[in-house]
């Protein structure tokens, strides 16, 4: 259970740091389709940081339940 | 195009809006004389729905006005709104989960009932409801702000078009009140969904219109070079401005009430992880602020309006001058009821908050029925105090309010996200912290503005500018620390001993 908040942890940090991260993409290039980097690195982020945060709710979910079931049968 | 297709479709579609509004009535059919049921819906909300009612809040007509608009006129700073979209939903999915097992537990319906029963405290509760009700009024009236902006784009030209766009605003609002009344939270879910199918397909069309038609965005920025990225000065503004921003959403009344009316705390939480998918179209809307420079028409349009009126009307114009009629209309309607819906569920949590922790303070014996029929009238007053606002101050000062409330409400943070965690805040220490710090903001903001007009929400300092909100949540924050490890305080015993196992 211990192991599983570790990894949700991490995973839910990591779309912090990428935004935190300013200085390393304030940049105009690479751009696509004529939208400097700043931006649309911030726009990628948004779905990796729900796919992140979506895979640490579910470790987070499974992690209390077991920690509950542990609880009750005590 | 605005032509009489457009106010066909505009009309039409906001009449299947007031249908749905009502039909929400039956939908999960519940006992709308229980508070639970009015103002929650019931606690029944699934993942979806929850989805998006928490997410109605992000796609409102004030951020579809306003944020383009201050793109467009300052720049890349006020991309801050999308970090801000990412890393609140993570704080949400670590807080309202929790929030909601107690909740149910013990039959909150408000953030203050929690900080009731926790602290055993009447007082440290009434602080709380009453920050979260002054803050919420400017973000109702801002709403009525941006469908002002609406109306004046699809009215400009007709004759007495300030009477006209008053009236058609009252009636808009006779609407909502009507089924606020009515269905309650469920009302406004069921519509916070079609509102959503059609700002989405405005934003995915617009965008693939705009930019094949100018050919990719470079045109628009190559109009404004400075907004390519952000000047290096701006960083720590950039930062705190989205991290304060993130911190303050889920202590705002609405996302706290959206979060509660959940069916389950696993299904808010994933609802919650998933919200970041959601924003990607507020990225989208926030870049129409650049987009427009590229399109001649557009800019020949704002330029024939007052600098001062040009902002709001960045959005409708663009739509406009882009789009075929029929479209124009559906987007503006769209637009329209993305304010009507946010400032619905604004107005319920604001009226379960008033009820709860004011009224019923000050009347205690009040009965169930009762404390909802109070709720029901309160919410449909405070939308026409609301309307009311807008009409007799300029929108200026509603933007100025709203600035102040988001430093406000950021001072409830010890008592709501912090007491979730630990039992050993101190109850005085969270009173003292957060006079400090609304003292701090307010002191902050009416210095850097010169005691005048509120405009500017950014101090100097050796770390370059930063949001006054981060001061003063430091200096709250610092209070309530140092004096709970000194004196630690107690939460109740009854709270513990029932929410042992939750």
């Amino acid at each position: 259970m211990e192991g599983k908040k570790v990894v949700a942890a991490i995973l839910i940090i990591i779309p912090f740091i990428a935004y935190l991260a300013l200085p390393l993409y304030n940049t105009e290039f690479p751009e696509v389709y004529g939208l400097p980097f700043f931006y649309w690195y911030q726009i990628i982020w948004l779905p990796i940081s729900g796919v992140l945060f979506y895979i640490a709710a579910v470790l987070i979910d499974s992690g209390r339940k077991k920690a509950k079931g542990r609880r009750s049968s005590r | 195009m605005i032509d009489a297709l457009t106010f066909l479709v505009f009309v039409t579609l906001f009449i299947v809006f007031i249908v749905i509004g009502f039909l929400g009535r039956l939908f999960r059919k519940g006992d709308l004389s229980k508070i639970e049921e009015w103002g929650l819906g019931g606690r029944r909300m699934g993942t979806a729905l929850v989805w998006f009612l928490v997410g109605a809040d992000l796609f409102t007509a004030y951020t579809f006005i306003a944020v383009p608009s201050s793109m467009f006129a300052v720049g890349s700073l006020y991309y801050f709104a999308v970090p801000y979209v990412s890393i609140t939903f993570a704080i949400a999915m670590l807080t309202m989960p929790r929030l909601w097992r107690y909740a149910k537990k013990r039959g909150y319906v408000t953030a203050a009932d929690f900080v009731k029963d926790k602290f055993n405290s009447r007082n440290l509760a009434i602080i709380i409801a009453v920050t979260g009700i002054v803050a919420e009024l400017p973000y109702i009236a801002l709403q009525v702000v941006g469908m002002q902006a609406i109306l004046s784009a699809m009215l400009a030209g007709v004759a007495n078009f300030a009477l006209v766009s008053d009236v058609a605003l009252i009636l808009a609002f006779l609407a909502i009140a009507g089924f606020t009344y009515f269905a309650g939270l469920r009302g406004v879910t069921l519509t916070a969904v079609f509102k959503d199918i059609l700002i989405f397909t405005t934003v995915i069309v617009v965008i693939l219109a705009v930019t094949f038609a100018v050919g990719g965005f470079g045109k628009s920025f190559a109009a404004v070079p400075k907004y390519v990225t952000l000047p290096p000065a701006y960083s720590t503004a950039y930062i705190s401005l989205f991290v304060m921003s993130a911190f303050a959403l889920y202590l705002y009344p609405h996302a706290i009430n959206g979060s509660l009316s959940a069916q389950d705390d696993k299904k808010l939480r994933r609802s919650q992880a998933l919200l970041p998918i959601y924003a990607i179209g507020l990225a989208f809307i926030v870049l129409f602020g650049v987009m427009v420079y590229a399109v001649p028409h557009a800019m020949a349009a704002l330029d024939s309006v007052p600098a001062a009126s040009r902002g709001v009307l960045v959005v409708p114009t663009l739509i406009a001058s882009t789009m075929p009629g029929w479209f124009t209309g559906f987007a503006f309607l769209g637009i329209f009821i993305g304010g009507l819906v946010p400032a619905a569920i604004m107005a319920i949590a604001v009226a379960n908050l008033l009820t709860r922790n004011i009224v019923k303070e000050i009347r205690p014996k009040m009965t169930p029925h009762n404390e909802t029929r109070s709720a029901k009238w309160i919410a449909v007053i405070f939308e026409f105090v609301a309307l009311g606002f807008v009409f007799a101050v300029p929108a200026t000062y509603s933007i100025q309010l709203q600035l102040l409330g988001g430093i406000i409400i950021l001072q409830t943070l010890p008592a709501v996200f912090i007491a979730l965690f630990t039992d050993k805040l101190n109850k005085y220490s969270i009173m003292t912290g957060w006079a400090a710090g609304i003292i701090t903001g307010i002191g902050l903001l009416e210095y850097v503005n010169n005691y005048g007009l509120l405009t500017k929400s950014l101090i100097s300092s050796p770390f370059g500018a930063i949001f006054i909100g981060a001061i003063a949540l430091a200096v709250n924050l610092l209070i309530v620390v140092v004096w709970s490890a000194i004196a630690p305080g107690k939460a109740s015993k009854s709270f513990l001993q029932a929410t042992k196992n939750v």
